[in-house]
């Protein structure tokens, strides 16, 4: 029987959004909003989703006196993007 | 080309094809992104190595002051404020995250750095430590496993290179002491960061 996707990453937005978080340490709002062309609300609302599946977290902190919001993955999204890759890999058969 | 995605509220139904063409042109594009400049920190503390070599040089060579060795410790105090305004001024208008990978290596050269500066404390202490001998050893070593965690070959045949001159300093002596030294330190690290440089502004162009 085939593995189903993780419904929470198979969205175009939400997958990027975890792939570039995969491949740094952590990164910043403007950062993810300029990688992933979305607007600051579309952003929001799927950094809210995966932060509240525990695949994010979210760190509000202040920079030069200006709001900064910085993410990164957590162990739980770290695997939960690994079983969706291998499972998309087993899906292509590649 | 960077590829950029424009999301609307009606969100595409990826296939699973396309998915995995989206992870990965993702991850590729953030890894160039934040790798732009990965040759820099290698470019600043060669230069500031082979200058620093040179200056000590000529001063000693001149005076025979044994103080000026202490111009050495300007490499990583030099070199750690140098790294920190050309990031500040590559970051004015966003924060480029480092990579895991990044992040690694940087707390490699930290220790490699303190491990220096012990040295450089214990040269001023003990007559005869082989402080330059073992400076090019642990650049040398450190440019190696830079290049193996990378997996680039210029910093690994560099630092290999660095590694085995490093030998010579146990008996090299003399008038072409410090320019070999600024030599070893350029062969070490200025030539592969600006390889690295180069070859990363080629990737981004192509």
């Amino acid at each position: 029987m085939r593995k189903e996707l993780d419904p929470l990453l198979h969205s175009p937005l939400r997958l990027t959004i975890m792939s570039v978080l995969v491949s740094v340490e952590n990164a910043d709002f403007t950062f993810l909003q300029q990688q992933t062309g979305a607007t600051s609300g579309n952003l929001s609302v799927q950094l809210d989703k995966l932060s509240t599946a525990g695949y994010i977290e979210i760190e509000k902190t202040f920079r030069d006196k200006k709001p900064r919001t910085v993410c990164r993955v957590t162990d739980k999204g770290l695997d939960a993007f690994r079983q969706y890759a291998e499972t998309l890999k087993g899906y292509l058969n590649v | 080309m960077q590829v950029k995605l424009i999301y609307n509220k009606m969100e595409k139904v990826l296939n699973e094809k396309e998915s995995l063409d989206l992870i990965v042109k993702t991850i590729e594009q953030t890894r160039r992104r934040v790798e732009k400049n990965a040759g820099l920190p290698m470019l600043i503390f060669g230069y500031l190595s082979v200058l620093t070599s040179l200056v000590v040089g000529f001063f000693f060579s001149r005076t025979g002051d044994y103080r000026y060795h202490i111009l050495w410790a300007a490499i990583p105090v030099l070199g750690w404020i140098l790294f920190a305004i050309t990031g500040k001024n590559r970051s004015r208008e966003t924060e480029v995250p480092r990579t895991h990978i990044g992040v690694l290596i940087g707390h490699l050269w930290l220790l490699i750095t303190g491990v220096m500066v012990l040295c450089m404390a214990a040269a001023f202490l003990l007559r005869g430590f082989a402080a330059p001998f073992i400076f090019v050893l642990l650049t040398g070593l450190g440019v190696a496993i830079t290049g193996l965690v990378v997996r680039y070959k210029p910093f690994i045949v560099c630092g290999i290179l660095g590694i085995l001159l490093s030998f010579a300093f146990l008996w090299l002596t003399g008038l072409w002491f410090f320019p070999v030294l600024a030599l070893v330190f350029a062969v070490m690290m200025v030539i592969p960061g600006h390889l690295l440089q180069h070859g990363l502004h080629k990737n981004r162009a192509a």
